[in-house]
């Protein structure tokens, strides 16, 4: 992914990206002198780079798989990389299903009819950063001046993942919802204090 | 009128009995006379190259893209082939590279494409360090320069950073310096 956002089926991911202003700054030409043996001209390339951070979802997108007397729970791995030895971010949650009020739970949707689930936010090693589980609503949340990140490597593969979240649907609500394909989308953002 | 012509012809017959008197050959003076002597200037081959814009390029990343940049150039010999030579100051066996000066880099990708007839000379997908671009008659003008100046683009010099690249690299100030040496084939 490279810093557009990336919307996945029920879990998304986004980029914050802190951009670098920099139109070309042109010199004057380098001419090579007029001679018989041979003329040689020379360019200096220079590339500043600053602070950049990506959010990737390595393992794509969650598909539930349902067994009739069992809740459904399993945790979902992401990976949070800044190009910077140490980090202060922002990192945005947002879901695409929000039927009710703000403050409701989440629901995933299947045209109209509705199935409540409970999603919480943590770092890698179970530390909980939306407490208490169920507290991620349909209005999302904002952790602010987020602390952890991969800094070792953009690849998640290489540098690790850094946070997942916990997603957990109970057996008595999927038995009484109607027969469908439910889905929500969840969309995170990490931008650069 | 008349007196002038006797005259004349009176004294070259003298020149002549002198001279065959030394034992040298000599043809009567006569009222023409021409002589040659040679007047050789070579021309070697000479070479030129300027860069024509826009001279050094900052590079930058927009956190997205490739960073893609082109330098034009002019190459001109007033010979036939020539050939170029492509060198990157902190490259190494296998890439082009920027350097940040305290040890990281980040590779980056060179091509040059002549401007007629339009073909890509050389792609650093095939670089060795001092990489060279032999036979670029297409690239080379021929003929004479305008006042010295060789303000035409003949070739053209595209650089690209991969945002990959530069996503996994540190954050800092890296630079190279490319070089593009011409001579003859």
């Amino acid at each position: 992914m490279k810093g557009k956002m990336n919307k996945l089926h029920l879990v998304g991911a986004s980029l914050g990206m802190a951009l670098l202003a920099g139109p070309y700054a042109y010199a004057q030409p380098v001419n090579g002198p007029l001679d018989p043996v041979s003329s040689a001209a020379e360019i200096t390339l220079s590339l500043v780079l600053g602070e950049v951070v990506r959010v990737s979802f390595p393992d794509g997108d969650i598909d539930f798989v349902y067994t009739p007397g069992d809740d459904i729970e399993l945790t979902h791995e992401f990976c949070v990389y800044s190009n910077q030895s140490s980090v202060d971010l922002d990192l945005l949650v947002a879901l695409t299903n929000q039927p009710g009020n703000p403050t409701d739970v989440p629901v995933l949707l299947s045209g109209a009819d509705e199935i409540p689930y409970s999603l919480a936010l943590r770092r890698l090693g179970d530390v909980q950063i939306s407490a208490p589980a169920d507290d991620i609503r349909q209005e999302g949340i904002t952790i602010a001046s987020e602390g952890s990140a991969n800094t070792s490597s953009d690849l998640c593969a290489v540098g690790g993942n850094t946070h997942e979240f916990q997603v957990t649907i109970l057996d008595a609500d999927i038995a009484v919802a109607p027969g469908g394909n439910y889905t929500d989308a969840i969309e995170v953002t990490v931008e650069l204090n | 009128m008349k007196r002038a012509v006797g005259f004349t012809k009176k004294s070259t017959l003298l020149m002549s009995a002198m001279m065959l008197s030394t034992g040298l050959i000599a043809q009567p003076f006569e009222t023409t006379d021409s002589e040659n002597f040679n007047v050789n200037l070579d021309i070697n081959q000479l070479f030129l190259i300027t860069n024509q814009a826009p001279g050094d390029v900052d590079l930058a990343f927009d956190g997205i893209n490739d960073e893609v940049a082109e330098v034009e150039f002019c190459v001109y010999t007033n010979g036939d082939d020539v050939t170029l030579r492509v060198e990157s100051n902190n490259g190494n066996a296998t890439d082009p590279r920027l350097y940040d000066g305290v040890g990281e880099y980040v590779i980056y990708a060179i091509t040059l494409e002549n401007a007629t007839p339009s073909a890509v000379a050389f792609d650093s997908a095939d670089w060795s360090a001092g990489a060279e671009v032999t036979n670029l008659a297409g690239a080379a003008i021929t003929g004479t320069l305008n006042a010295g100046a060789c303000d035409t683009t003949t070739l053209t010099l595209t650089v690209t950073v991969d945002a990959d690249d530069m996503a996994a690299a540190e954050l800092g100030a890296y630079s190279d310096v490319v070089t593009l040496t011409i001579e003859a084939s």
